[in-house]
């Protein structure tokens, strides 16, 4: 009589069970005993596999017990049985050994059990049973060696792991206005680039200072030097490192300085040399230019620097940080200061940002009788704000006409939605100092406003007053009276006067100079992200500050950057791009493909 | 020309002879023209970087699902007589598993090429560098390749080719949603999650513009890995 045979199953499900008994035993309730019952499952799998089956999966079962006792060797308790010292050789490859000779075992056992499975009908009577299941294991084995190799080059890849970044980098070029501020300098300044040679961040800052210098022989230089090589100079500056750019202007004791710091590694440092020409020029107005200051108006709503704005993109962050690079500083002015009997003798110039509430009248007459003193100043002013600033206005000669600037070609898509109408772009520029950044750019850029107004001049002018309007939208622009944002039949489509330069002259006063943009949000961050608006701003505040008191030229206006773009379309390019993008390769090889298997089809039928 | 060139460019005309190759290339394009329309560049002021990121982020996953569907000729199925034919023919599995792999990946690749001309758009307008998109679309490929190599292990092992296409959009699925459950997972099992995750997890420095070597040894483990199982898989049912 032959003895009972065990299921066909029964080894390959002991394995199973005990190998999850494992998992669960030493990773989910970290009970030993889970474990070893485990432990005790395989190995009665693997005698059984050692008394009965082919000797193949008898093997594969003792290797997989050896890596069942290479886990245990690895694990705190299996060390101090070892008794090897924290970190030593031999726990390192227990660690990578272990995972290793599990998986090999697991796969070789795995396809073998299967075909053994497949085959247990015959089993007894084929001879060819047993190597053929040895040849299964070893297909698994391959597969396991496979993934283990692949395991240990990816580790390797990630222990040595070398990255290129090819991402946009472009160090800016100086812009006209930091080549007009070291032109314009007296005495020489010297740029001393704290760098060892060759160094990546400072080879990439170096043509810059060196534009400089080439355009500016005898009033800026450059030399790069490294900082240990200069402790006395670094002491000085109080620079512990490598890294920074100095600006040094005198010599000895009367020495000034001004310091840039970009950094040693060129990752932290891409954002700091894409805005180089910004913080250059600020950190040159700081050491070079006369400090100056503008006073914003406080007390009727207007839009702030503070952060208090209920919208951020209205925040006129933009807006200081280009008057900070000019070295002209933030003042308030209101009733406190004097605002409604008088303006303060030494303010440079006003600028009145986006009032919502009306001025009153008091402040309207010392406003006005500070431009016609010679004094300048910047209005950004809302239609929507109830005509608080109109007796300003009429005042220079200008009143705002009623309806919000709309327009279904001229317009800058945000929202996808009607209310886009209401966001309009002018580019039609006279060759007013006012506009000629704008103009030069153009074909890039125009000037944005979000539910802006249109200027007029009043009829007629006050005494002294010369109202010009150098930037105008297309014709497709009408002024929206019933809030629909719809052109109805009263709302004809006309160029709209958007920005107006107003020069007040009195007997024996200096020329007073006022810049009117009919939107309060102009100034604010989000508007300024446009390149229009900002070249507009620069130029305003140039000629507005152009012929300064204390003799010294004011020299204000847009920096370089490489900073990224946002990427916007007109609603009509955009069309355009989707079409094309969308259809405009698909298609015709879609009509192609199947004009082409067509004809095939065609030919082979001829053919048949 | 060896054995794995001949069925590579074979299989590579088959998907161009037949309307469905032209009409899958066209529907493809169209979704990634779409997808950077509608998705990338959407309705918010992104940074041209951001929206390249965007776009091929998006790309590769449309990449991934386009391999899932080549899996659809991945398959060789005995009871089909070109199946038949190729299970029997005189090549080593090697040669066929790999041949009918580059097929299938050249067609891919011309389909993923044909769609430079969405992130030139961007180039012009934007500032973003060539090596950019050259590194993110050399990301696209690799995840193109590591999708068709899984797809290829799951087609000799499933045989069927609707099997096939559910196995290796199920493997994705597993890896890339390995990412995602990460931040659930073990502290030791979380960076394993996230190094296995394709899109998620690898194709991270290829959209940024950095070329990763850890990241190209990933991909290029993955294909090696799938090819390895279908050349395993295929020797199986060949003995059998």
């Amino acid at each position: 009589m032959s003895a009972a045979r065990p299921p066909a199953l029964l080894a390959p499900g002991l394995t199973a069970a005990g190998l999850l008994a494992l998992l669960l035993g030493e990773r989910a309730f970290g009970a030993p005993a889970i474990s070893y019952v485990g432990v005790g499952a395989v190995a009665m799998a693997t005698a059984l596999r050692a008394r009965r089956g082919p000797r193949a999966l008898g093997a594969a079962h003792l290797a997989l017990l050896g890596a069942l006792a290479l886990y245990g060797l690895s694990t705190e308790p299996g060390l101090d049985l070892l008794r090897l010292p924290p970190g030593h050789l031999l726990e390192r490859a227990l660690d990578v050994l272990w995972p290793a000779t599990t998986t090999l075992a697991i796969l070789a056992l795995s396809t073998g059990e299967r075909l053994a499975f497949v085959l247990r009908a015959v089993a007894d009577a084929d001879a060819a049973v047993g190597p053929r299941v040895r040849d299964a294991c070893l297909r698994g084995l391959a597969i396991g060696l496979g993934l283990v190799f692949v395991v240990s080059v990816n580790v390797a890849a990630s222990a040595r792991d070398r990255r290129v970044d090819l991402s946009f980098l472009r160090v800016t070029e100086p812009s006209e206005t930091t080549l007009a501020l070291v032109a314009a300098q007296q005495d020489e300044v010297r740029a001393v680039l704290l760098y060892p040679d060759a160094h990546e961040v400072g080879a990439r800052v170096r043509p810059y200072l060196e534009a400089l210098a080439a355009h500016a022989p005898g009033r800026f230089s450059v030399q790069q030097l490294d900082h240990a090589l200069v402790p006395e100079l670094a002491a000085r500056l109080r620079i512990t490192g490598n890294g920074y750019v100095a600006l040094l202007l005198g010599d000895e004791e009367a020495m000034r300085s001004e310091t840039l710091e970009l950094g040693l590694e060129l990752a932290p440092a891409r954002s700091r040399l894409r805005t180089l020409d910004g913080r250059f020029q600020e950190a040159f107005a700081r050491l070079t230019q006369p400090r100056r200051e503008v006073a914003l108006t406080v007390g009727h709503g207007e839009r702030s620097h503070g952060g208090a704005e209920i919208d951020p993109a209205e925040r006129l962050g933009r807006f200081v940080t280009e008057l900070r690079r000019a070295n002209i500083e933030i003042t308030t002015l209101g009733i406190a200061e004097g605002l409604a009997r008088e303006v303060p003798r030494d303010t440079r110039m006003i600028a009145l940002i986006g009032p919502r509430e009306p001025l009153a009248p008091e402040e309207t007459e010392a406003l006005l009788a500070y431009v016609r003193e010679g004094g300048r100043l910047l209005v950004t002013v809302d239609h929507e704000a109830g005509g608080g600033a109109d007796a300003l206005l009429a005042g220079l000669g200008l009143q705002l006409l009623p309806g919000t600037l709309a327009s279904e070609e001229s317009m800058v898509a945000r929202s996808r939605t009607k209310a886009d109408r209401a966001r309009v772009f002018a580019a039609r520029f006279s060759d007013h100092p006012l506009v000629v950044a704008a103009r030069r750019d153009a074909t890039r850029s125009a000037v944005v406003l979000e539910r802006g107004a249109a200027l007029a001049p009043l009829d007629p002018t006050p005494e002294g007053a010369t109202v010009v309007f150098p930037l105008r939208t297309r014709e497709d622009v009408w002024r929206d009276l019933d809030g629909d944002l719809e052109r109805g039949p009263d709302e004809a489509l006309e160029a709209q006067r958007v920005l107006a330069a107003v020069v007040l002259r009195a007997a024996g006063a200096r020329e007073g100079r006022a810049v009117v943009v009919p939107d309060g949000s102009f100034a604010g961050d989000d508007l300024l992200g446009y390149r229009g608006n900002l070249l507009v701003l620069g130029d305003a505040l140039r000629w507005l500050l152009g012929d300064a008191r204390d003799g010294r030229p004011a020299i204000v206006g847009v920096t370089t950057s490489e900073e990224d773009v946002p990427v916007e379309h007109a609603p009509a390019d955009e069309r355009l791009y989707f079409w094309l993008g969308s259809l405009g390769v698909p298609l015709p090889l879609m009509v192609f493909g199947l004009v082409s298997a067509l004809r095939r089809r065609r030919a082979r039928r001829e053919e048949a | 020309m060896s054995a794995t060139l001949r069925i590579a460019s074979r299989d590579l005309g088959a998907f161009f002879r037949a309307p469905a190759g032209w009409l899958l290339a066209a529907l493809v394009l169209a979704l990634q023209a779409i997808q950077l329309h509608a998705v990338a560049i959407g309705t918010e002021r992104r940074p041209s970087a951001a929206v390249l990121e965007l776009f091929l982020l998006n790309a590769a996953f449309l990449t991934e699902v386009l391999a899932a569907v080549l899996a659809l000729r991945l398959t060789v199925d005995e009871d089909h007589e070109a199946g038949g034919l190729l299970l029997t023919a005189p090549v080593p599995e090697r040669a066929l598993v790999v041949g009918r792999f580059l097929g299938a990946f050249f067609y891919l690749a011309i389909v993923t090429l044909l769609s430079l001309h969405l992130p030139a758009l961007l180039w012009v307008h934007g500032k973003i560098s060539v090596g950019h998109v050259v590194t993110g679309y050399l990301g696209v490929l690799l995840v193109g390749a590591g999708a068709l190599a899984i797809a290829s292990a799951a087609a000799a092992i499933t045989r069927r080719p609707f099997g096939a296409v559910l196995l290796t959009a199920a493997i994705l699925a597993l890896l890339e949603l390995g990412h995602q459950l990460a931040t659930v997972a073990e502290l030791g099992v979380r960076p394993w999650l996230r190094a296995v995750a394709p899109v998620w997890g690898r194709f991270t420095s290829f959209r940024q513009g950095v070329l990763q070597l850890s990241d190209v040894v990933f991909f290029a483990s993955l294909v090696y890995l799938g090819l390895l199982l279908a050349t395993r898989a295929l020797a199986t049912r060949r003995s059998s």
